[in-house]
Protein backbone atom coordinates (compact mmCIF):
# COMPACT_ATOMS: atom_id res chain seq x y z
CA UNK A 1 0.00 0.00 0.00
CA UNK A 2 1.33 3.18 -1.02
CA UNK A 3 1.37 6.15 1.01
CA UNK A 4 -1.66 7.94 -0.55
CA UNK A 5 -4.17 5.80 0.20
CA UNK A 6 -2.84 5.13 4.34
CA UNK A 7 -3.24 9.36 4.84
CA UNK A 8 -6.88 8.78 3.11
CA UNK A 9 -7.86 5.88 5.27
CA UNK A 10 -6.26 7.40 8.72
CA UNK A 11 -8.18 10.85 7.66
CA UNK A 12 -11.35 8.65 7.06
CA UNK A 13 -10.64 7.07 10.78
CA UNK A 14 -10.15 10.32 12.02
CA UNK A 15 -13.43 11.99 10.87
CA UNK A 16 -15.79 8.97 11.61
CA UNK A 17 -14.34 8.95 15.14
CA UNK A 18 -14.81 12.97 15.34
CA UNK A 19 -18.38 12.48 14.05
CA UNK A 20 -19.05 9.91 16.75
CA UNK A 21 -17.62 11.88 19.47
CA UNK A 22 -19.43 14.82 18.82
CA UNK A 23 -23.04 12.93 18.27
CA UNK A 24 -22.54 11.00 21.35
CA UNK A 25 -20.32 12.92 23.69
CA UNK A 26 -20.39 16.48 22.40
CA UNK A 27 -23.83 16.96 21.34
CA UNK A 28 -24.91 15.18 24.54
CA UNK A 29 -23.12 17.77 26.68
CA UNK A 30 -26.11 20.41 26.00
CA UNK A 31 -28.36 21.06 28.93
CA UNK A 32 -31.12 19.25 29.22
CA UNK A 33 -34.47 20.99 29.54
CA UNK A 34 -35.40 18.76 32.14
CA UNK A 35 -33.98 21.24 34.86
CA UNK A 36 -36.11 21.65 37.75
CA UNK A 37 -38.27 24.83 37.96
CA UNK A 38 -37.03 25.45 41.37
CA UNK A 39 -33.33 25.79 40.11
CA UNK A 40 -34.43 28.42 38.31
CA UNK A 41 -35.52 30.87 40.73
CA UNK A 42 -34.09 34.16 40.65
CA UNK A 43 -31.73 34.97 43.51
CA UNK A 44 -33.05 38.09 45.49
CA UNK A 45 -30.71 40.16 47.11
CA UNK A 46 -30.98 41.24 51.03
CA UNK A 47 -32.47 44.66 50.31
CA UNK A 48 -35.34 43.34 47.73
CA UNK A 49 -36.41 40.92 50.01
CA UNK A 50 -36.47 43.80 53.33
CA UNK A 51 -38.71 45.85 50.46
CA UNK A 52 -40.94 42.74 50.08
CA UNK A 53 -40.99 42.25 53.12
CA UNK A 54 -42.48 46.13 53.67
CA UNK A 55 -45.00 45.87 51.28
CA UNK A 56 -46.22 42.50 52.50
CA UNK A 57 -46.36 44.16 55.76
CA UNK A 58 -48.62 46.48 54.56
CA UNK A 59 -50.74 44.16 52.82
CA UNK A 60 -51.24 42.07 55.89
CA UNK A 61 -52.54 45.24 57.75
CA UNK A 62 -55.15 45.90 55.10
CA UNK A 63 -55.97 42.02 55.48
CA UNK A 64 -56.55 42.16 59.64
CA UNK A 65 -59.34 44.98 58.78
CA UNK A 66 -61.37 41.80 56.63
CA UNK A 67 -60.78 39.66 59.72
CA UNK A 68 -61.94 41.88 62.10
CA UNK A 69 -64.82 42.51 59.91
CA UNK A 70 -65.71 39.10 59.44
CA UNK A 71 -65.59 38.26 63.49
CA UNK A 72 -67.61 41.37 64.24
CA UNK A 73 -70.54 41.04 61.58
CA UNK A 74 -73.78 41.39 62.05
CA UNK A 75 -76.84 40.48 59.61
CA UNK A 76 -79.23 42.95 58.18
CA UNK A 77 -82.20 40.37 58.99
CA UNK A 78 -81.81 40.25 62.61
CA UNK B 1 -48.41 23.58 57.11
CA UNK B 2 -49.61 23.36 53.49
CA UNK B 3 -52.24 20.24 54.45
CA UNK B 4 -53.19 21.77 57.46
CA UNK B 5 -54.16 25.07 55.47
CA UNK B 6 -56.11 22.93 52.59
CA UNK B 7 -58.13 20.91 55.98
CA UNK B 8 -58.87 23.84 57.09
CA UNK B 9 -60.07 25.26 54.01
CA UNK B 10 -62.05 22.11 53.81
CA UNK B 11 -63.82 22.52 56.57
CA UNK B 12 -64.94 26.62 55.98
CA UNK B 13 -67.52 25.07 53.10
CA UNK B 14 -70.36 23.71 54.99
CA UNK B 15 -73.39 23.68 53.35
CA UNK B 16 -76.16 26.80 54.30
CA UNK B 17 -80.00 25.68 54.75
CA UNK B 18 -81.69 26.57 51.44
CA UNK B 19 -84.90 27.26 51.09
CA UNK B 20 -88.61 26.75 51.34
CA UNK B 21 -91.76 27.80 50.62
CA UNK B 22 -95.21 27.36 51.74
CA UNK B 23 -99.07 27.83 50.34
CA UNK B 24 -100.89 30.19 51.96
CA UNK B 25 -100.83 33.03 50.01
CA UNK B 26 -102.27 36.78 50.03
CA UNK B 27 -103.61 39.12 47.91
CA UNK B 28 -101.39 42.31 48.93
CA UNK B 29 -98.02 42.42 50.79
CA UNK B 30 -97.86 44.19 53.85
CA UNK B 31 -95.75 47.16 54.46
CA UNK B 32 -94.17 45.30 57.01
CA UNK B 33 -93.44 42.63 54.66
CA UNK B 34 -92.04 44.52 52.08
CA UNK B 35 -89.29 45.42 54.95
CA UNK B 36 -88.92 42.12 55.74
CA UNK B 37 -88.26 41.38 51.42
CA UNK B 38 -85.45 44.38 51.01
CA UNK B 39 -83.97 43.04 54.46
CA UNK B 40 -83.78 39.55 53.43
CA UNK B 41 -82.31 40.90 49.56
CA UNK B 42 -79.67 43.50 50.81
CA UNK B 43 -78.88 40.28 53.68
CA UNK B 44 -78.19 37.71 50.77
CA UNK B 45 -76.15 40.42 48.94
CA UNK B 46 -74.30 41.16 51.27
CA UNK B 47 -73.62 37.82 52.29
CA UNK B 48 -72.73 36.53 48.48
CA UNK B 49 -69.97 39.97 48.19
CA UNK B 50 -68.19 38.92 51.26
CA UNK B 51 -68.06 35.29 49.84
CA UNK B 52 -66.75 36.37 46.90
CA UNK B 53 -64.01 38.37 48.39
CA UNK B 54 -63.30 35.67 50.20
CA UNK B 55 -62.68 33.90 46.95
CA UNK B 56 -60.68 36.32 45.07
CA UNK B 57 -58.63 36.06 49.19
CA UNK B 58 -57.90 32.15 48.02
CA UNK B 59 -57.11 32.81 44.85
CA UNK B 60 -54.09 34.52 46.27
CA UNK B 61 -53.03 32.46 48.77
CA UNK B 62 -49.14 31.21 47.99
CA UNK B 63 -49.38 27.98 50.13
CA UNK B 64 -51.58 26.15 48.22
CA UNK B 65 -51.74 24.95 44.83
CA UNK B 66 -54.29 25.78 41.60
CA UNK B 67 -56.02 22.19 41.82
CA UNK B 68 -56.67 22.90 45.37
CA UNK B 69 -57.80 26.60 44.95
CA UNK B 70 -59.96 25.46 42.98
CA UNK B 71 -61.63 22.69 45.04
CA UNK B 72 -62.12 25.39 47.26
CA UNK B 73 -63.13 28.00 45.40
CA UNK B 74 -65.72 25.55 43.55
CA UNK B 75 -66.97 24.20 47.16
CA UNK B 76 -67.28 28.09 48.20
CA UNK B 77 -69.21 28.78 44.99
CA UNK B 78 -71.90 26.44 45.69
CA UNK B 79 -72.90 27.73 48.72
CA UNK B 80 -72.50 31.33 47.00
CA UNK B 81 -75.54 29.59 44.36
CA UNK B 82 -78.30 28.74 46.69
CA UNK B 83 -77.74 32.50 47.92
CA UNK B 84 -78.88 33.73 44.97
CA UNK B 85 -81.74 31.33 43.98
CA UNK B 86 -82.89 32.11 47.60
CA UNK B 87 -82.69 36.12 46.60
CA UNK B 88 -84.39 35.53 43.47
CA UNK B 89 -87.29 34.15 44.87
CA UNK B 90 -87.36 36.59 47.85
CA UNK B 91 -87.17 39.48 45.19
CA UNK B 92 -90.12 37.70 42.85
CA UNK B 93 -92.59 36.29 45.63
CA UNK B 94 -94.99 39.36 45.61
CA UNK B 95 -97.88 37.75 46.99
CA UNK B 96 -97.30 34.86 49.16
CA UNK B 97 -96.26 36.36 52.49
CA UNK B 98 -95.74 33.49 54.48
CA UNK B 99 -93.50 31.87 51.48
CA UNK B 100 -91.59 35.68 52.11
CA UNK B 101 -91.30 34.83 55.66
CA UNK B 102 -89.87 31.34 55.37
CA UNK B 103 -87.69 32.66 52.76
CA UNK B 104 -85.81 35.55 54.80
CA UNK B 105 -86.14 32.68 57.95
CA UNK B 106 -83.89 30.68 55.69
CA UNK B 107 -81.34 33.50 54.96
CA UNK B 108 -81.58 34.57 58.90
CA UNK B 109 -81.24 30.40 59.86
CA UNK B 110 -78.24 30.54 57.56
CA UNK B 111 -76.23 32.67 58.82
CA UNK B 112 -74.80 30.75 62.19
CA UNK B 113 -72.69 29.09 59.20
CA UNK B 114 -71.76 32.01 57.48
CA UNK B 115 -70.72 33.61 60.70
CA UNK B 116 -68.14 30.92 60.72
CA UNK B 117 -67.07 30.67 57.41
CA UNK B 118 -66.28 34.25 56.39
CA UNK B 119 -64.13 34.53 59.84
CA UNK B 120 -62.22 31.17 59.27
CA UNK B 121 -61.75 31.72 55.88
CA UNK B 122 -60.64 35.00 56.31
CA UNK B 123 -57.92 34.10 59.05
CA UNK B 124 -56.53 31.13 56.99
CA UNK B 125 -56.12 33.34 54.36
CA UNK B 126 -54.50 35.89 56.45
CA UNK B 127 -52.10 33.05 58.60
CA UNK B 128 -51.25 32.36 54.60
CA UNK B 129 -50.04 35.70 54.05
CA UNK B 130 -48.05 35.62 56.85
CA UNK B 131 -46.04 32.03 56.33
CA UNK B 132 -45.11 34.30 52.81
CA UNK B 133 -43.32 36.65 55.66
CA UNK B 134 -42.01 33.79 57.07
CA UNK B 135 -40.76 32.24 53.80
CA UNK B 136 -38.74 35.63 53.19
CA UNK B 137 -37.62 36.16 56.39
CA UNK B 138 -35.84 32.45 56.37
CA UNK B 139 -34.45 32.93 52.94
CA UNK B 140 -33.02 36.36 54.68
CA UNK B 141 -31.85 34.78 57.65
CA UNK B 142 -29.50 32.04 55.18
CA UNK B 143 -28.06 35.30 53.39
CA UNK B 144 -27.36 37.46 57.02
CA UNK B 145 -25.90 34.47 58.48
CA UNK B 146 -22.98 34.33 55.97
CA UNK B 147 -22.02 38.03 56.81
CA UNK B 148 -22.80 38.22 60.39
CA UNK B 149 -19.73 38.67 62.94
CA UNK B 150 -19.33 38.38 66.80
CA UNK B 151 -20.79 42.27 66.90
CA UNK B 152 -24.34 41.21 65.58
CA UNK B 153 -24.56 37.82 66.81
CA UNK B 154 -27.13 38.74 69.56
CA UNK B 155 -29.67 40.63 67.08
CA UNK B 156 -29.18 38.17 64.53
CA UNK B 157 -30.52 35.06 67.47
CA UNK B 158 -33.29 37.67 68.58
CA UNK B 159 -34.19 37.85 64.39
CA UNK B 160 -34.14 34.51 64.39
CA UNK B 161 -35.98 33.71 67.51
CA UNK B 162 -39.07 35.81 65.93
CA UNK B 163 -38.88 34.49 62.74
CA UNK B 164 -39.74 31.06 64.85
CA UNK B 165 -42.29 32.25 67.26
CA UNK B 166 -43.76 33.84 64.04
CA UNK B 167 -44.54 30.41 62.96
CA UNK B 168 -45.79 29.04 65.70
CA UNK B 169 -48.11 31.82 65.86
CA UNK B 170 -49.27 30.67 62.39
CA UNK B 171 -49.10 26.85 63.18
CA UNK B 172 -51.55 27.85 66.77
CA UNK B 173 -54.08 29.67 64.20
CA UNK B 174 -54.23 26.94 61.47
CA UNK B 175 -54.84 24.01 64.03
CA UNK B 176 -57.42 25.82 66.44
CA UNK B 177 -59.34 27.37 63.62
CA UNK B 178 -59.45 24.59 60.96
CA UNK B 179 -60.99 22.66 64.29
CA UNK B 180 -64.04 24.95 64.40
CA UNK B 181 -67.28 23.44 63.72
CA UNK B 182 -70.65 25.22 62.70
CA UNK B 183 -72.63 25.88 66.20
CA UNK B 184 -75.46 24.63 64.72
CA UNK B 185 -77.85 27.07 67.36
CA UNK B 186 -75.93 26.31 70.47
CA UNK B 187 -74.98 29.50 72.21
CA UNK B 188 -72.17 27.71 74.66
CA UNK B 189 -70.68 26.84 71.33
CA UNK B 190 -71.05 29.73 69.06
CA UNK B 191 -69.35 31.49 72.19
CA UNK B 192 -66.73 29.29 72.15
CA UNK B 193 -66.14 29.35 68.82
CA UNK B 194 -66.02 33.20 68.72
CA UNK B 195 -63.40 33.40 71.62
CA UNK B 196 -61.26 30.34 69.31
CA UNK B 197 -61.59 33.54 66.34
CA UNK B 198 -60.57 36.07 68.43
CA UNK B 199 -57.61 34.40 69.39
CA UNK B 200 -56.74 32.94 66.52
CA UNK B 201 -57.12 37.42 65.59
CA UNK B 202 -54.44 37.85 68.39
CA UNK B 203 -52.21 35.33 67.62
CA UNK B 204 -51.93 36.61 63.60
CA UNK B 205 -51.54 40.44 65.33
CA UNK B 206 -48.55 38.64 68.09
CA UNK B 207 -47.04 36.78 64.66
CA UNK B 208 -46.91 40.19 62.35
CA UNK B 209 -45.93 41.96 65.39
CA UNK B 210 -42.81 39.35 65.38
CA UNK B 211 -42.08 39.94 61.75
CA UNK B 212 -42.19 43.86 62.11
CA UNK B 213 -39.53 43.26 65.18
CA UNK B 214 -37.43 41.04 62.83
CA UNK B 215 -37.42 43.58 60.24
CA UNK B 216 -36.01 46.24 62.41
CA UNK B 217 -33.60 43.51 63.58
CA UNK B 218 -32.47 42.70 60.01
CA UNK B 219 -32.37 46.70 59.21
CA UNK B 220 -29.78 46.91 62.21
CA UNK B 221 -27.85 43.84 61.28
CA UNK B 222 -27.10 45.37 57.56
CA UNK B 223 -26.54 48.95 58.86
CA UNK B 224 -24.19 47.38 61.44
CA UNK B 225 -21.89 45.56 58.87
CA UNK B 226 -22.02 48.16 56.37
CA UNK B 227 -20.68 50.63 58.83
CA UNK B 228 -17.95 48.41 59.91
CA UNK B 229 -17.09 47.46 56.00
CA UNK B 230 -16.86 51.89 55.97
CA UNK B 231 -14.90 51.71 58.80
CA UNK B 232 -12.32 48.91 58.17
CA UNK B 233 -9.56 48.89 55.53
CA UNK B 234 -10.49 45.43 54.45
CA UNK B 235 -13.82 45.22 53.51
CA UNK B 236 -14.66 42.05 52.04
CA UNK B 237 -18.43 41.49 53.71
CA UNK B 238 -19.05 45.33 53.40
CA UNK B 239 -19.73 44.83 49.54
CA UNK B 240 -21.31 41.88 49.62
CA UNK B 241 -24.24 43.58 51.65
CA UNK B 242 -25.73 45.83 48.74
Amino acid sequence: MTNTPKIVLIVAVIIVLAMVWFWYGGNNTVPTPSVPVETTTAVTSIDEDIASVDAQLNSFDEGMASVDEAINDTPITQ
Amino acid sequence: MNKKIIIALALIVVALPVFAQTSSTSPRMTAQAEKMRMRGTQEVERRVTNLNKLVERIDNMKHIDDNQKETIKSALQEQINPLRVLKVKIENNRENESGLKEDVKAVTDSYKNYSLIIPQGQIIAQADKLSSLIDIMMGLSTKIQAKITLEQETLFAEFNSKIEDAKNQVDAVVSSVSALVPDEGDKTKMQANRQVLKDAREKLRVGAQDIRGARKNVGDIIKSIREKGRTSSTTPETSDVQ
